[in-house]
C-alpha cells in the first residue's frame, strides 16, 4: 500500500475516533481509561494506551470531559472516571450530525455512474 | 509483587513531563500507574515489564501528554555529540580564517617584480627568484633560513689597503654581516662562507666592491677605517653596523638591521620598512650629521643608543 493511504488512514480515524470516544463514555455514562481502551478494542478500534490517555487528558482540558477520582473500595486503587460536560455532549451532537452528512454525501458519490 | 520498576518508570514520566504545572503531573503519573495496575489485575500472567513496554518508554509517552497540550514536542538529544562537534569546526574553521589574515597581512605584497634588477620578489619578500643570467638558472632565496643548513663553512679573509677609496660596497645573499672600525687603517673583511662561491673583489671609480653573492651563506665581519662610506646590500639575514664614521646605507629584504651610533658623533637618520619594527632615534639637523639610510622589507631596525 503506498504511504498515502496510511497517513489518509491516520487522518480520518483521527476523526471519528474522537466521535466514538465521545460516544461511547456518553452511552455508559461514565469510564475509566482501563475500560474504554477495552471496549474500543472490542468495537474494532484498538487503541495503544499510550494515545488514549493523552487524548482523554486533553478533552478534560478542553472541557468535553470532566474526571472525577474514585477508589472501588478501600483496597483498590484509585482510577479516574470520566464523563461527558455539558459542552461536551453539545460537540457529540455536532460530530454525529457531521458525520452522517458525510456519509450520506459518500454514498451518493458512491452511487454516481462513470460518465460514459 | 515488586512495584520497583513501575515506581523507575513513574519517575522518569514525571520528570519527562517537566513543563506542566505540578498538579497536573501528579494527576498524571497517578492514572498511568492506575492503568498499570488494572492491566496487571485483568492479567495476572502479564509482567510489569510488558505492561510497562505496552506503554512505550516514559519519555515518549510524556511527549505525547504534551503534544496534544500544544507544548512543543521534547526531541530527546539522540547524540549530544553533534553539538560540541559542530563548535570545535566552527572553531577550528575560525582558527583557520585567522591564520589567513595574518599569513596575508604579513606576506604582502604578493608578487613584486624589480626589471632593473630582473628579480622577482614573492610573498613579501619571503622569497626571492633571481634570473642569474651568468649561470642560466633561477635561484630561490630565503627559505634558506627556514631549512637550517648543515653545510660546513670556510673562512675566507682579505684586507684591502684604504688608500683612494672612498666608499665599501659590500653585497651577500644570506647570512649575517657585521661592520665594525678598523683599527688598522685597511678595509678587512673575515668570512665563513658555504663552499659553493666566491668573494668577489673589484674596484672602479673609489669605489671597493666586495661581492659575496656567490656563496649561499655568509658569516662576515667586515672593518672600515675611518670616513669609509658603506654600503651594505644583503637579501636575509643581519646586517649590524658599530660606529658608523661615514655615510652609511643598509639594505636588506629579510631580517634585522642593527645600528650601534656613537655617542660622540652627530647622525641623520633614514629608516625605511615596509613590515616589521623600527626603533625610535634621534637625528640631528646638524650639516655634518652623518647620514645613515636604512632600507628594509620584513624584520626589525633597531638602534642601540
Amino acid at each position: 500500500m503506498p504511504v498515502d493511504f496510511d497517513s489518509w488512514k491516520t487522518q480520518v480515524r483521527k476523526g471519528y475516533l474522537e466521535l466514538c470516544i465521545l460516544r461511547l463514555i456518553q452511552a455508559h455514562r461514565r469510564l475509566y481509561g482501563f475500560d474504554l481502551l477495552e471496549k474500543l478494542a472490542v468495537l474494532g478500534l484498538p487503541l495503544k494506551e499510550g494515545t488514549l490517555y493523552p487524548m482523554l487528558n486533553r478533552m478534560t482540558q478542553e472541557k468535553t470531559l470532566q474526571s472525577v477520582w474514585e477508589t472501588e473500595n478501600l483496597k483498590g486503587h484509585p482510577r479516574k472516571f470520566y464523563s461527558l460536560t455539558r459542552d461536551g455532549a453539545r460537540l457529540l451532537s455536532g460530530m454525529e450530525e457531521e458525520f452522517e452528512t458525510m456519509v450520506s454525501i459518500f454514498r451518493s458519490v458512491q452511487k454516481t455512474k462513470e460518465k460514459a | 509483587m515488586n512495584l520497583a520498576p513501575l515506581n523507575a518508570y513513574l519517575e522518569r514520566l514525571d520528570r519527562a513531563l517537566q513543563p506542566l504545572a505540578v498538579a497536573d503531573r501528579a494527576d498524571i503519573v497517578t492514572e498511568i500507574k492506575s492503568h498499570v495496575l488494572d492491566a496487571l489485575e485483568k492479567d495476572p500472567s502479564q509482567s510489569i515489564q510488558g505492561v510497562l513496554a505496552s506503554l512505550g518508554e516514559p519519555e515518549a509517552v510524556a511527549s505525547r501528554y504534551l503534544i496534544e497540550r500544544g507544548h512543543k514536542p521534547k526531541k530527546p538529544s539522540k547524540n549530544p555529540m553533534i553539538q560540541w562537534l559542530v563548535i570545535g569546526f566552527l572553531g577550528t574553521l575560525s582558527i583557520l580564517a585567522l591564520t589567513l589574515v595574518v599569513l596575508v597581512w604579513k606576506f604582502t605584497p604578493l608578487i613584486e617584480v624589480d626589471g632593473s634588477r630582473g628579480s622577482v620578489s614573492l610573498l613579501g619578500g619571503l622569497l626571492q627568484v633571481r634570473d642569474d643570467a651568468a649561470k642560466g638558472t633561477f635561484h630561490f632565496e630565503g627559505l634558506e633560513s627556514l631549512f637550517g643548513d648543515d653545510s660546513p663553512l670556510e673562512s675566507r679573509s682579505d684586507d684591502v689597503n684604504a688608500a683612494s677609496i672612498h666608499r665599501l660596497r659590500f653585497q651577500f645573499s644570506n647570512g649575517k654581516v657585521d661592520v665594525l672600525p678598523s683599527q688598522d687603517g685597511k678595509i678587512s673583511y673575515r668570512c665563513d662562507v658555504s663552499p659553493e662561491g666566491e668573494i668577489k673583489k673589484s674596484t672602479a671609480s673609489n669605489t671597493l666592491t666586495l661581492d659575496a653573492t656567490g656563496p649561499r651563506k655568509v658569516r662576515c665581519e667586515v672593518r672600515l677605517p675611518k670616513s669609509i662610506k658603506a654600503e651594505i646590500t644583503g637579501s636575509n639575514g643581519k646586517i649590524s653596523i658599530s660606529k658608523p664614521s661615514a655615510d652609511t646605507t643598509l639594505r636588506l629584504s629579510n631580517g634585522k638591521i642593527e645600528i650601534a651610533p656613537d655617542a660622540h658623533t652627530e647622525y641623520r637618520y633614514d629608516l625605511r620598512i615596509r613590515n616589521g619594527s623600527i626603533d625610535r632615534a634621534e637625528s640631528s639637523d646638524k650639516k655634518n650629521a652623518i647620514q645613515i639610510v636604512a632600507d628594509l622589507g620584513n624584520g626589525k631596525i633597531s638602534v642601540d643608543d
